[in-house]
């Protein structure tokens, strides 16, 4: 098969094009040209498409032969609310050209990458948060993402929407200035590799066609922010100063019993905890 | 390989030293833009340091090692300035500074947290 993931060279795309080419499938990674392509460079099965979303031709040309998209490219928070032309025109009006390409291949599915901030600011509601909770848009991102998953459902095209939590990786990240959750408040972030296990396993499932799943971390990963932060940071082997948003945000814990079909849960977050403590000694941290 | 606190002000201090002597002095053959613009660059990449010296990654191996490596080339351009070397010489010198603070920027990036 041949897989076209846009944002192919970013963290989450860059998981899944690996994931594609280890099981023998033909991968296409499409970003832009600025993009860290050591991310996929040498990997072999992963065919580099050098181009951008909100062009018309290089969607058309990119989408020619596939026999199905991935839809990840995206302009993310904090960029997406800084400059909401351009997050407008990268998330809706790219995945318009993506729809438009995919119905002259009414074969091809399209898996769309959505978000849980499509919820909107959920904390002071019962917790888990399901697929049929209204979609309420409150900043740039998740009004790009409600507006996309609209124009997907609208435009009779096969595909899936994936509405995906935070995702969490074991690696050094760096804190933002403002920890973009409460500290006191419900997050559940979920992790990169199983994230791209639930996106292909989607594609594999026919009866997912039309449905849209949250995807997340499941129980183990149900804590609050500072829980989750001080965890990490401490497994590490790192002493932060975190500052945590004063006011709630699009963070929450989600059902996640639709998508455990897709059989990508494989990651605890004692799990990541595990791999931090050892990559904390790799890195000479603890 | 020296420690993260001493490479970091030992970078500083090389780059804030050039920088003086740079505003305080003329280079041979340099036009009055050509050193106004070099000064410029050369707070750009004290800049990348002081926006970068609090970060997590930095206090890795890697991190240090990147560190050093831009202690070397801010020494490097501070003995170029010093030495009264030519224009030539002394962006040679910054340009080696300017690729380092472009390294440290460019892993900032990647380690940033990404919320969807």
């Amino acid at each position: 098969m041949r897989l076209l993931v846009t944002g192919g060279a970013g963290r989450l795309g860059s998981e899944l094009v690996r994931l594609i080419a280890e099981r023998g499938d033909e991968a296409l990674a499409f970003d832009v040209p600025q993009a860290s392509w050591d991310t996929v460079r040498g990997i072999r099965g992963v065919e580099v498409v050098r181009g951008d979303v909100t062009e018309t031709e290089q969607v058309a040309e990119a989408c020619k032969d596939v026999d199905g998209v991935f839809h990840l490219a995206a302009i993310l928070p904090p960029r997406s609310e800084a400059d909401r032309g351009l997050t407008m025109r990268v998330n809706y009006e790219g995945t318009r050209n993506i729809v438009k390409a995919l119905e002259r291949r009414p074969d091809a599915p399209l898996i769309f990458a959505s978000s849980v901030s499509a919820y909107g600011i959920t904390a002071r509601e019962e917790p888990p948060i399901r697929e049929d909770h209204p979609l309420i848009a409150h900043n740039n991102y998740s009004e790009s993402k409600i507006e996309a998953e609209r124009l997907i459902r609208g435009s009779g095209i096969r595909h899936i929407i994936l509405r995906i939590a935070p995702i969490s990786v074991a690696e050094v990240v760096e804190l933002p200035e403002t920890i973009p959750y409460r500290a006191d408040q419900r997050v559940e972030f979920v992790y990169v590799a199983d994230v791209a296990r639930a996106i292909l396993s989607a594609m594999e499932r026919p009866e997912a066609i039309g449905r849209t799943f949250n995807i997340a971390g499941g129980p183990s990963w149900q804590m609050t922010g500072a829980e989750y932060i001080e965890s990490f940071y401490d497994a590490l082997g790192v002493d932060v100063k975190p500052i945590f948003s004063e006011a709630y945000t699009g963070a929450d814990w989600y059902d996640t019993s639709r998508s455990r079909i897709l059989g990508y849960q494989r990651t605890t977050f004692n799990r990541l905890l595990d791999r931090l403590r050892v990559l904390g000694e790799e890195l000479g941290l603890r | 390989m020296r420690g993260l606190g001493e490479s970091l002000n030992s970078a500083k201090d090389a780059l804030s030293r050039a920088i003086e002597s740079l505003s305080a002095s003329h280079v041979a053959g340099a036009s009055d833009v050509a050193m106004r613009q070099l000064v410029t660059r050369l707070q750009f990449a004290r800049n990348a340091l002081i926006e970068n010296e609090g970060k997590i990654w930095l206090r890795t191996r890697a991190g240090k090692e990147m560190l050093s490596a831009y202690q070397e080339s801010s020494n490097g351009l501070l003995r170029a300035v010093e030495s009264e070397a030519s224009i030539e010489e002394i962006e040679d010198a910054l340009v080696d500074v300017e690729s380092q603070a472009k390294r440290l920027n460019e892993e900032t990036r990647r380690r940033s947290m990404v919320v969807t």
